[in-house]
């Protein structure tokens, strides 16, 4: 653990949180969460550290917890001690929605089971808070699991170890990408124009993308998206 | 000779007539003369039956003799000796009245067969078989519901006696049943068990009594006036007597009347004794605690019916009470040193001072996990006050801080400056599981920094009670503001907390016996200005304070 070398003991994430993480949410691509499972069951939100948005250059433009018109996160009340009125929310319930300046939307979602027990509302005036400490205090939500369900709940997630190996199969995938494309650019007859497929390096949802006729000058223009 | 007027002598006349026994006659005319139901219940039948046959003496006017004259005599009250020869000479009537039961129509046996001193012998000896120790006792009866029923159909009935005769009497004046039981037991059951019955006193025997034949006497109540009957969840039955008691003063006598008989039924059965139960009330036990364990927990730690910790402060405190006390069970409460236990249904009361401070030395050599001192039999009250002063009482406390910037000497000398600073507390996620979402105000009131190296620094802090420090210290993802870490402006965390001290004056302090002096309470000690010595933290490993 990086936190534990630099101050020689473990930090309070080590001491009382296990990770898990669940990534390309919804198919999109390296969109990777990360859930701190505290020992008492309660789960925190957070984007993991390969989240596109925490990413070299990118800056946040608008956060909203409004995820339909009838639903704010915001507006997530609970009381007493069991935590009545919590919203219930599935692993893909949305969250909240968070656009760059560079106009990209991103969503993010719960990856847990559970009542939600609130939202982090201090990123909405300092939203610096979640580029620049993600794991703390630019968390998203914390969210309650049913007692019955505190073991289960972890079932659909991967361990840190886990975690670790899908970026790094995702870094040496890239290396292969542009070939892969380049196989299928044979294969189809996008140079006539068409429908061009490239998949992604963890061939989930092929994205489509229409080509003109003599759009395509030469091979490599495809291979820089 | 029985405190009766003569004006009384139509109600006796009436009363007998319809089946009453000579107690609850008394009870009708208002009789409040305790010795009167003391009698012996025959003595009582006889001189009541002779005053209701005499003939009147006075010459009150023509239409009372003439009433008088033509009144025949009234049914006599059958006793359980049989009597032979009828003064009345009806031999079929006797013969028809001798299967009819005797048991009174209102109270159902109650006055007439569970207040002599049989009884009374059968309550001392159950309550002697339970083994308690007590110097007085409140004597505590409950009747059935349908009780009030019947005496409500026998005042109706006294009343519609007087209106005849133009009188009038307040149906608050009749004597209660349960009021004229206990004139006469309590002093049979004092003379029983060699202690005062009085109206108040820490122990309670309470004599309960049914009637299943007649349960069904209050139903029609049901009918009449449904909105006193609400059922309630934990009440086996909705007729209870507050209920009926209820209903009574709300029906009209005529619907009353429409729906029971009055004079009430004669019933086959007497009424039977359901239970005899004492209770004792608690006493409350307080005193301080040191724990020397990090690992020992306050609360038995169980987790899906399996035990996480051996044993826990409540248990090696409260162990030694129960079987001490006798008590039946517990209600344990802390705000942090200074406890107070609640001992239920004990059997045994009474401690002295020393017999105290041997039971605080039972616990002490129990374990050597925790110290009690100051132990104390407390009131009620006092503990209320534990309570109420939580809000009041500060702790202090000592921290050893890392922190992610490297820092130097008078990077720190600010804290020190800081005084009331008030932070804003949202429940910690590490006992949010078990706690309500909420946000605490809380003051920190004075800070003390030592510098250790350039990563490191001792922080004493002096807080209002129910401060979470550590959450203070690395801000628990931002939830308490401000956090150490803001005033800091680097990543902090909290390597080693001591309690140093709790600052209140509760329970008072009991000065140990020359014998205990020597054996000193580390790390807790009352001079809150005093660092901690360099041992104290070393000694100290990180734990599960954490």
């Amino acid at each position: 653990m990086e936190d534990t070398e630099i101050r020689g003991a473990p930090s309070v994430i080590d001491r009382y949180f296990t990770k898990w993480y669940k990534t390309d949410l919804k198919g999109k691509p390296c969109e990777d969460h990360c859930v701190l499972q505290h020992s008492n069951r309660i789960c925190v939100i957070t984007l993991a550290e390969t989240h596109p948005l925490l990413q070299k250059g990118k800056a946040i433009k608008s956060i909203s917890y409004q995820i339909s018109s009838a639903c704010s996160r915001l507006e997530n009340k609970v009381s007493g001690k069991s935590k009545r009125g919590g919203q219930f929310l599935t692993e893909l319930a949305p969250l909240c929605r968070i656009t760059s300046t560079d106009g990209e939307e991103f969503t993010i979602f719960s990856c847990v089971r559970g009542r939600l027990l609130e939202v982090n509302a201090d990123i909405l005036t300092r939203p610096n808070l979640l580029l620049e400490k993600p794991s703390t205090e630019g968390y998203i939500a914390i969210i309650l699991p049913k007692f019955e369900e505190s073991k289960s709940i972890t079932e659909g997630l991967l361990t840190r170890t886990e975690y670790e190996d899908v970026v790094s199969k995702r870094a040496a995938m890239k290396g292969l990408r542009n070939h892969y494309w380049y196989i299928t650019m044979q294969c189809t007859d996008a140079w006539e124009g068409g429908r061009a497929k490239w998949h992604t390096c963890n061939i989930l949802e092929p994205k489509k993308k229409k080509v003109q006729k003599g759009e395509l000058s030469t091979r490599r223009q495809f291979l820089y998206l | 000779m029985l405190p009766l007027k003569e004006k009384d002598r139509p109600i006796v006349r009436a009363l007998l007539d319809a089946g009453c026994c000579a107690r609850c006659i008394l009870r009708f005319c208002c009789v409040s003369l305790q010795s009167a139901y003391r009698q012996n219940y025959e003595d009582l039948t006889c001189e009541l039956q002779s005053f209701a046959d005499t003939r009147e003496t006075s010459i009150s006017g023509d239409s009372a003799e003439k009433e008088q004259q033509d009144v025949p005599p009234c049914k006599k009250i059958r006793l359980d000796i049989e009597k032979g020869g009828d003064e009345d000479g009806k031999d079929v009537k006797e013969s028809a009245e001798k299967t009819e039961s005797n048991i009174c129509v209102v109270c159902l046996g109650v006055l007439q067969h569970f207040c002599d001193k049989d009884f009374a012998k059968k309550i001392a000896e159950t309550v002697m078989a339970e083994k308690y120790e007590f110097h007085s006792l409140v004597l505590s009866v409950s009747l059935p519901a349908q009780l009030s029923v019947r005496e409500h159909s026998a005042w109706l009935l006294v009343k519609k006696e007087m209106r005849e005769k133009t009188m009038c009497l307040g149906k608050d004046d009749v004597i209660q049943v349960k009021e004229a039981y206990k004139w006469i037991l309590h002093s049979l059951v004092s003379q029983e068990l060699g202690v005062p019955a009085l109206a108040k006193s820490l122990f309670e025997v309470s004599v309960g009594f049914k009637h299943p034949e007649t349960d069904g006497d209050c139903h029609f109540l049901a009918a009449t006036c449904s909105g006193c009957f609400k059922p309630a969840k934990n009440k086996q039955s909705v007729f209870t007597r507050m209920a009926v008691v209820k209903a009574l003063e709300k029906i009209t006598e005529e619907s009353f009347r429409r729906k029971f008989s009055c004079p009430p039924k004669r019933p086959t059965t007497l009424c039977a004794l359901q239970e005899i139960q004492c209770l004792h009330v608690p006493v409350f036990v307080a005193g301080r605690y040191n724990k020397f364990s990090r690992t020992l927990p306050q609360t038995p730690w169980v987790i899906d019916g399996e035990r996480r910790m051996e044993s826990s402060v409540e248990e090696l405190i409260t162990a030694p009470l129960l079987s001490a006390f006798q008590a039946e069970g517990f209600n344990f409460s802390s705000s942090g040193r200074p406890f107070a236990v609640e001992l239920l249904n004990p059997h045994k009361a009474q401690f002295s001072t020393e017999e105290v401070h041997q039971l605080q030395e039972t616990i002490n050599k129990s374990s050597s996990k925790i110290r009690v001192r100051d132990l104390q039999i407390v009131t009620r009250e006092a503990v209320g006050h534990m309570k109420e002063g939580e809000e009041e009482k500060t702790k202090s406390y000592c921290a050893l801080i890392w922190t992610q910037r490297p820092i130097e000497e008078n990077d720190i000398e600010f804290l020190n400056d800081i005084k009331d600073l008030n932070i804003a507390q949202k429940t910690p996620l590490r006992v949010l599981h078990r706690r309500p979402l909420a946000v605490r105000q809380r003051v920190i009131h004075t800070m003390s920094a030592q510098y250790r190296d350039s990563h490191h620094f001792c922080l004493q802090l002096r807080t209002q009670a129910g401060t979470y420090i550590k959450e203070f210290v690395h801000g628990d993802f931002g939830r308490t503001r401000p956090n150490l870490c803001d005033l800091m402006k680097t990543e902090t965390d909290i390597l080693e907390l001591d309690v140093e001290s709790v600052d209140v004056d509760w329970p008072p302090v009991i000065p140990e016996p020359e014998s205990q002096k020597g054996r000193s309470s580390l790390p807790e000690h009352q001079h809150k200005d005093t660092p901690p010595s360099q041992e104290d933290i070393q000694c100290h490993p990180l734990g599960s304070l954490f």
